[in-house]
């Protein structure tokens, strides 16, 4: 919907939560919400988006839910703790922006099963941990016409 | 009016609204119909080339999964809310 170039961005307290959760939950991929503020510049069609709080979220996949992989490889939340964050965003006058969850020994590329279950106009932070330490992340946000992620900035603020 | 509540990334398609009342009562299947005929770019976004719901998209009438009422058969009344729920997974 939304066709100029988006921006996330993140303080390094809030950066420290998301990959402490991260290294928490290693081996087990870890996954939250973000919530925060959106500014649309009209001259350039550009959003900025500012993530203000994170809401981690207990990883609820089981392994007979698809394919045979277990936390180690996949994550997701159930329908009411989606639920939920969306009324935490709206009692708080906030925007849910997106979700993070972590690559546990893997790069923070999207793979195939992030696609399949992605959804427009969300960002989607991927933090690789390897070894139990944190490693490169990324935030994407899925391109509709192309069917695949794109990537988008991340800026981290002091 | 059943109210439709819209999940923020489909909030873009209805003009920014959290919320949309649908002058309809009966199935599911019809109150939706009567959404995207307001605001026909969700079709590709709640049903796929089928015809039928995407598999990723949860339908709760006050509350209850339709999955384990009468899926989209289920009657919806005035005052109750619908809503829509992606589900949100990934992994490696």
């Amino acid at each position: 919907m939304h066709s100029g170039l988006t921006m996330i961005t993140i303080s390094q307290t809030l950066l420290s939560e998301l990959q402490a959760h991260g290294v928490r939950e290693f081996p087990h991929e870890c996954c939250g919400a973000m919530l925060g503020e959106q500014t649309l510049n009209s001259e350039t069609g550009d959003l900025t988006k500012q993530i203000i709080e994170l809401i981690p979220i207990d990883n609820h996949w089981t392994v007979s839910d698809d394919d045979g992989f277990d936390k180690r490889r996949r994550f997701a939340i159930r329908p009411e703790d989606y639920q939920a964050v969306e009324k935490a965003a709206k009692a708080k006058n906030l925007t849910l922006l997106g979700f993070y969850h972590s690559h546990p020994d893997h790069p923070a590329i999207p793979s195939a099963t992030d696609l399949k279950f992605a959804w427009p106009n969300f960002s989607y932070i991927i933090q690789s941990i390897i070894t139990k330490v944190p490693a490169e992340i990324h935030s994407y946000v899925l391109d509709l016409d192309a069917g695949q992620f794109k990537p988008e900035g991340l800026e981290i603020y002091a | 009016m059943p109210k439709v509540l819209i999940p923020t990334p489909l909030r873009p398609y209805v003009d920014n609204q959290d919320e949309v009342s649908i002058d309809k009562e009966g199935p599911i299947s019809d109150v939706l119909a009567s959404l995207i005929s307001q605001y026909p770019s969700l079709q590709n976004h709640l049903y796929d080339g089928e015809g039928s719901l995407r598999g990723f998209i949860n339908v709760y009438v006050n509350d209850e999964d339709i999955r384990y009422q009468d899926g989209e058969k289920t009657i919806v009344n005035a005052n109750q809310d619908v809503s829509i729920v992606p589900s949100i997974a990934g992994g490696i």
